[in-house]
C-alpha cells in the first residue's frame, strides 16, 4: 500500500504534454546562416551561405531564399557566390588570411544586409570514444571528446555533434591543456551509423550568441542553465532598415572534424 | 481649545505633567512558560494599551491611580487584574491557553484581526495555528503557502522559490528568523519553504507601512520568530508523513529552555522509482536557547542550518542551504527601556559538482551584522523604537576547482566582492488623540562598496550601449579599472516613514507612505529566482534601487467575528535592473553590461474579509492589481522598444478564499481555494533554422501570459477519542491537494519534437491532485 501511494506520488510529480497555444507570428525577416571555413592547418577554405525566412512557430516547412545576391568582400576584393541549391550559397575555395577581415554582403528583397568578421583559429578534435557512463535517465550514448586547446586565453569552441545536438564550450577553467569531457546523446541517436562530429573555433561574441541559441532551441538537455526568453541579434545587420533586422550568423573560422559510430 | 488639548496630550505623553509610576514585565503561556508577542495589554479606563514586543515585554507608565489591566491572545483565556500605580511595579504575567470546548464561546480577540487603532497597516500577522492548519502539499504545513492567501502576496509560479508582494520581485522581500537575513527561502526548488513550522512561534509580514527599524529591501518584511522552548517540561513531538518526516524536542535548560527540531525528506525519493541512483532531498535543523541571567538580563542563542542536495548519477551534484547562527542579548535598562544588541551570522552556499566536466563550482554569501536597538515605552500613548545596524558583506560569485587529478580543469576564482550597510534608525509611536495615532519614523542607510580588484571602467560610464547598426545592446568599452585599493562607490540616503490612523467607534481609516533603498540586486533569467542566481551589490555602475511607496485604507469590525480591511497601494521603483535582450547572465562577472535600469511602477486594491470565531472560520482576500516596468536609455530604445511592459509578476487578479470547520472534537476540515491570472512570459513571434535546428525567435517581453492558475485543496484533521484530553497526543491528517487535477502550468516551452520534426507548446505542470498522509504525535 505504502508503495503504491509512493508511485501515485512520483507519476504526479513532473508531466509534460503538448498544449494547444495560440501564437502570433510577426512579418518574415531574413536568417543569415553564413560560414567562412578552412581545415585547422590549412590555408584554403570555403564560404557557404545558408538562407530562408522566419516563419510561424508551427509551420513544418522553413521558406528558404533562392534568388538573393550574396558576395564576399576584403580588401580590395570581391567574389560572387553562386546559388547552389535550396538557399545555399557558396564559394567553393578561397585562400583564408588570418590578417584580414572579410564582408558578407546579400542583397535580398532590395534590402542590404551585411556582416564583417576575422578568422578566429581553431583546434585539432583528437578523438571521440564512446563511453559507458550515464546521465540522467541511464539510456544515454555517452561520447568522449579529447583536443588541446590553444596555448592564449580567452578560446572557444562550438561542437555540431550530428542530429540536432549543438554544444559550446570556453577555455576559462582549463586554458592551455588537454582536455577531455563527455557529451551525451539521448538513446533516439542511430547505432552502428557514422556521425560527423564537427569543432570549431569562435569568438566570444559567438559563444554568447550560440549559448542562447542552444537554449531557446531547447537543445540543453533540460539544463538549469536557461538563457531568457527574448530576441537573439546575429551580427548581420540591414543597413537599409535597421528596424528590420535579421536573424543569424556570419563567422570565419577552422573546423576539425571526426567519425564516431555509436554501438 | 483643541489646540490646548493637543499640546495637554503631547505633555502628557512626554511625561512632564505629572508624576508617573511604571508597571512592566513579560507576557508568557501558563504552561510553557513561553514568552508571546504582539500581545494587547489594554487600560480600558484610557481607551489605550500598548503591545508586547518581540520578546514578550511590556511596560505602561501611568499617572498614580487604579487601573484596570486586560490582556488578550488568540488562544488564551483573557487575563484582568486590578493594578494600584503608587510605585513602579514588576508584573510577569502568565496567560493561560484556552481550553477549547466547543460549546463555550471564545471571547478572545483575535490577534491576528486588524488592530483598528493602531498607526500600522499592510501588516498580517499569523500564529503558528494558523499556518499549521493550512493544507498543503504533500501533507507539510508550509509557511510560504500560508502567506500566499493573504491579500497583495502571490506566487512566484508552482515549482518556483519565493513569493510576490504587491508586484515587487522576489528578491525584494527581506526574510528573517529570529533577525537573521536568509537568502533562499525554500527547498526543492519551491516545493516546501524553509521554514519549519512547528518551530515557529509567530510571523509577521510588512507589505507597506514598514518600520524605521528595518531597511534594504523594497517590497515587504517577512519576520519570523521560532520559539525558544517550554520551560515546564521536556516534550518531544513529531510527524511522519509519506514524503518527509520531523522531530522537534524542547524543555527546560537550567533556568532557561531549549528547543531542537529536524526536518528532511527521505532522500532519492522522488527519482528512484525510475531505476537508477538519482535523488533529490533536503534536511533542516532549527536550534533555540534562552539563558536568562537576571531579571534584567537574557541571553539567546539560535541557529538554523538547512540543505538540499540534488544528485544525479553521481554525475552531477547540487548542494545548496543556508547557516545562520546568532547571538542576542536583551538588556533592560530601565522598566520603560529595553534593548536588545545582535550579532548574528548568515551564510547561504551554493555548491555544483560537475564530474563530467570534471569541476567542482563553490559560491555563496556569507554576511555579519550587528545591531543594537531599543524599545523605549514612554507611555501608553508614547513609544520610541531606535536603534543602529551595521551588515558586512562577503560575495563569492565562484570558485572553481578540478573535481580530481587530470581532469585538465584549472582552479579559479572569481573576483569576490565585499561590502559595508548600515543604518540608523528612530521610530516614534504615538496616540495624539482616542482617535488620531501616528507611527512616525526616520531611517538613515549608509553602504559602501568596498575595495576589489576587477571593476570595469567604461568609456563616457556607459557599461551598455546600443548598436545602432544591429539594433541591440552590447557591452560598454572597457577603459580600465578602478583603484583596487580604494571603495568604489557610496552611498547615504534618507528614508521618511509615516503612518497616520484616523478612528471611529468600530472602523479606521490609515494613510502610509514610506521610501526605501535596496543595495543588492538580484538579476534573473527566469521568472523567478533559483538557487542559482547570483546576488550582486550595488556599485559604481549598478545604483541602488529605491521605492516610493503610498497606501492608504479602510479597516473595520463590525462585531467580534467579522472583520474587514481594504487598502489601496501605489508604488514608484527607480533604478530596477532588466537584462537587455540576448543577455548571458550566467557566471557573468559584469552583470553591469548586460543589464539596463529601468522604473517600476505597481498599484492596486486588496481586499481582506474574515470570520473569526466560531465553528467555521474562515477568510477571503482578492487582490485587483497591475505591476509594470520600464527601460529607456539615453543611447537607444531601451528595452521592449522603451514601452512599459509586464513585470514577470504582474498578476492583475488573485483571490484566494481559506476556510477551517470544527465539525466535531474529533474531526476538523480544512480548504484552500486559490485563483490568479498566469504570470507573463515571452512567447515567440516565428521560428527560424540554424544549423539544422529550429530555433524559435521570440517576440516583446513579458507580452503573453501562462493560463490561469487556480486549484483547491483541502485536509482533514483526526484527532482518535483515546487521546483527548490526555497529554499525550496523536492526530492524523489527511488531505489532497490541488483536489480536481488541474494542471497548472508551472512553464511553457516551445520546441521541436525530434521524432516527428514538428514544432510544438509543451506545459510543464509540476503537481497534479496529491494526497497525502501525516502522523502527528507529542510526547
Amino acid at each position: 500500500m505504502k508503495k503504491l501511494i509512493f508511485l501515485l506520488i512520483v507519476l504526479c510529480w513532473s508531466c509534460e504534454d503538448v498544449v494547444d497555444i495560440e501564437l502570433e507570428t510577426e512579418s518574415p525577416r531574413l536568417v543569415v546562416d553564413a560560414e567562412l571555413s578552412r581545415k585547422v592547418g590549412e590555408t584554403i577554405g570555403a564560404l557557404e551561405v545558408k538562407l530562408s525566412r522566419t516563419t510561424s512557430f508551427y509551420e513544418t516547412e522553413i521558406p528558404k531564399v533562392t534568388t538573393a545576391e550574396v558576395r564576399l568582400s576584403f580588401e580590395d576584393q570581391e567574389v560572387e557566390a553562386v546559388h547552389t541549391e535550396d538557399g545555399i550559397y557558396e564559394i567553393e575555395t578561397l585562400i583564408i588570411d588570418p590578417d584580414i577581415s572579410y564582408t558578407l554582403h546579400i542583397v535580398d528583397d532590395n534590402e542590404h544586409y551585411q556582416a564583417t568578421e576575422e578568422l578566429t583559429f581553431g583546434t585539432v578534435l583528437e578523438s571521440a570514444v564512446q563511453g559507458d557512463g550515464q546521465f540522467f535517465s541511464g539510456d544515454e550514448i555517452e561520447v568522449i571528446l579529447t583536443f588541446t586547446d590553444l596555448p592564449e586565453e580567452g578560446n572557444y569552441y562550438f561542437f555540431d555533434m550530428g542530429y540536432s545536438n549543438l554544444f559550446a564550450t570556453q577555455d576559462r577553467f582549463y586554458n592551455g591543456n588537454r582536455f577531455s569531457f563527455s557529451y551525451f546523446y539521448d538513446d533516439r541517436l542511430p547505432k552502428n551509423t557514422p556521425i560527423t562530429i564537427r569543432m570549431t573555433g569562435m569568438d566570444e561574441a559567438f559563444f554568447d550568441y550560440i549559448q542562447i541559441l542552444i537554449s531557446h532551441g531547447g537543445l540543453n538537455g533540460g539544463s538549469p542553465f536557461e538563457a531568457a526568453t527574448s530576441t537573439l541579434l546575429g551580427n548581420v545587420q540591414n543597413t537599409t532598415d535597421s528596424q528590420h533586422y535579421p536573424l543569424g550568423y556570419f563567422r570565419v573560422t577552422e573546423y576539425s572534424t571526426l567519425e564516431f559510430v555509436a554501438e | 481649545m483643541r489646540y490646548y488639548f493637543l499640546i495637554a496630550v503631547w505633555f502628557s505623553a512626554l511625561g512632564i505633567a505629572q508624576q508617573k509610576y511604571t508597571l512592566s514585565g513579560t507576557v508568557s503561556d501558563a504552561k510553557t512558560q513561553e514568552t508571546l508577542l504582539g500581545v494587547s495589554v489594554l487600560i480600558p479606563e484610557l481607551q489605550s494599551g500598548v503591545i508586547t514586543n518581540s520578546y514578550g515585554f511590556y511596560s505602561v507608565s501611568l499617572p498614580q491611580g487604579d487601573y484596570t489591566i486586560i490582556v488578550q491572545y488568540l488562544g488564551y483565556a483573557t487575563f484582568q487584574k486590578q493594578v494600584t500605580f503608587d510605585q513602579d511595579q514588576l508584573l510577569d504575567i502568565k496567560l493561560k491557553s484556552d481550553v477549547q470546548s466547543l460549546d463555550e464561546v471564545v471571547v478572545t480577540t483575535d490577534v491576528e484581526q486588524i488592530n483598528i487603532r493602531k498607526a500600522e497597516m499592510s501588516v498580517n500577522r499569523m500564529s503558528s495555528k494558523t499556518i499549521q492548519q493550512t493544507p498543503t502539499v504533500l501533507g507539510e504545513a508550509d509557511v510560504l503557502k500560508a502567506i500566499q492567501l493573504l491579500p497583495g502576496v502571490t506566487s512566484a509560479g508552482e515549482g518556483a522559490s519565493g513569493f510576490n508582494v504587491r508586484g515587487g520581485a522576489a528578491d525584494q522581500n527581506l526574510i528573517l528568523l529570529d533577525e537573521a537575513v536568509l537568502y533562499n527561502s525554500s527547498h526543492l526548488f519551491g516545493f516546501f519553504s524553509v521554514f519549519n513550522p512547528d518551530a515557529i512561534k509567530d510571523l509577521q509580514l510588512y507589505k507597506g507601512g514598514i518600520p524605521a527599524q528595518y531597511g534594504g529591501r523594497l517590497s515587504s518584511v517577512l519576520s519570523i520568530y521560532q520559539k525558544e522552548g517550554r520551560k515546564d517540561k521536556i516534550r518531544v513531538n513529531g510527524g511522519l508523513g509519506l514524503v518527509s518526516s520531523k522531530l522537534l524536542a524542547e524543555g527546560p535548560l537550567g533556568k532557561g529552555s531549549f528547543l531542537v527540531a529536524g526536518r528532511g525528506t527521505y532522500a532519492h525519493l522522488f527519482l528512484k522509482l525510475s531505476g537508477n541512483s538519482n535523488s533529490a532531498y533536503f534536511y533542516d535543523l532549527n536550534t533555540k536557547m534562552s539563558f536568562p541571567i537576571n531579571d534584567n538580563n537574557k541571553l539567546y542563542v539560535s541557529g538554523y542550518f538547512g540543505r538540499d542536495v540534488f544528485e544525479v548519477n553521481e554525475s552531477f551534484a547540487n548542494t545548496y542551504g543556508n547557516t545562520v547562527f546568532n547571538l542576542r542579548w536583551n538588556h533592560l535598562f530601565s522598566d520603560k527601556l529595553f534593548s536588545n544588541a545582535s550579532i548574528i551570522y548568515s551564510d547561504y552556499y551554493y555548491g555544483l559538482l560537475l564530474e563530467i566536466a570534471g569541476f567542482d563550482w563553490d559560491s555563496g554569501i556569507q554576511n555579519l551584522n550587528i545591531k543594537y536597538d531599543f524599545n523605549y515605552f514612554a507611555s501608553p500613548q508614547t513609544k520610541f523604537n531606535f536603534g543602529l545596524q551595521s551588515t558586512y558583506f562577503h560575495f563569492n560569485p565562484g570558485t572553481i576547482k578540478p573535481s580530481s587529478e587530470g581532469t585538465g580543469i584549472n582552479p579559479e576564482s572569481l573576483q569576490p566582492k565585499y561590502a559595508l550597510e548600515s543604518g540608523a534608525y528612530v521610530d516614534a509611536n504615538l496616540s495624539l488623540s482616542d482617535a488620531i495615532s501616528l507611527q512616525l519614523g526616520l531611517r538613515l542607510n549608509h553602504f559602501i562598496r568596498l575595495p576589489q580588484n576587477g571593476i570595469n571602467t567604461y568609456l563616457n560610464d556607459a557599461s551598455t550601449v546600443y548598436n545602432p547598426n544591429l539594433g541591440g545592446y552590447e557591452a560598454g568599452i572597457v577603459t580600465g579599472s578602478f583603484d583596487g585599493t580604494k571603495s568604489s562607490a557610496t552611498y547615504t540616503h534618507l528614508e521618511p516613514r509615516i503612518t497616520l490612523a484616523y478612528s471611529f467607534e468600530k472602523s479606521s481609516v490609515k494613510f502610509s507612505y514610506n521610501r526605501l533603498h535596496q543595495y543588492l540586486h538580484l538579476i534573473s533569467n527566469t521568472a523567478s529566482p533559483t538557487p542559482l542566481d547570483v546576488w550582486t551589490p550595488s556599485g559604481p555602475h549598478l545604483k541602488p534601487q529605491q521605492v516610493d511607496q503610498w497606501a492608504m485604507g479602510y479597516f473595520g469590525e463590525p462585531n467580534s467575528s467579522w472583520s474587514f480591511q481594504t487598502e489601496w497601494y501605489y508604488k514608484d521603483v527607480t533604478n530596477r535592473l532588466d537584462y537587455v535582450d540576448g543577455a548571458d547572465l550566467i557566471a557573468n562577472e559584469a552583470i553591469e553590461e548586460i543589464t539596463l535600469p529601468g522604473k517600476v511602477r505597481a498599484y492596486g486594491w486588496e481586499v481582506l474579509v474574515k470570520k473569526n470565531s466560531g465553528r467555521l472560520q474562515a477568510w477571503l482576500s482578492y487582490t485587483l492589481s497591475k505591476s509594470e516596468q520600464q527601460t529607456q536609455t539615453n543611447n537607444g530604445p531601451g528595452i521592449n522598444k522603451g514601452k512599459w511592459y509586464r513585470t514577470a509578476h504582474d498578476k492583475t487578479h488573485d483571490l484566494s478564499i481559506s476556510a477551517a470547520y470544527k465539525q466535531s472534537e474529533k474531526w476538523d476540515w480544512n480548504a484552500n481555494f486559490i485563483f490568479q491570472t498566469g504570470q507573463p512570459v515571452t512567447y515567440p513571434v516565428s521560428q527560424y533554422e540554424m544549423f539544422g535546428v529550429s530555433i524559435p525567435n521570440f517576440g516583446l517581453r513579458n507580452g503573453s501570459r501562462l493560463p490561469v492558475y487556480h486549484r483547491l485543496d483541502v485536509s482533514a484533521t483526526l484527532h482518535p477519542k483515546k487521546y483527548i484530553g490526555k497529554k499525550q497526543k496523536a492526530e492524523w491528517i489527511f488531505g489532497i491537494y490541488n483536489l480536481y487535477n488541474r494542471r497548472n502550468a508551472s512553464s511553457i516551452s516551445f520546441r521541436q519534437n525530434l521524432d516527428t520534426r514538428q514544432n510544438e507548446a509543451v506545459r510543464l505542470s509540476i503537481f497534479g491532485a496529491v494526497p497525502a498522509i501525516t502522523y502527528k504525535f507529542i510526547w
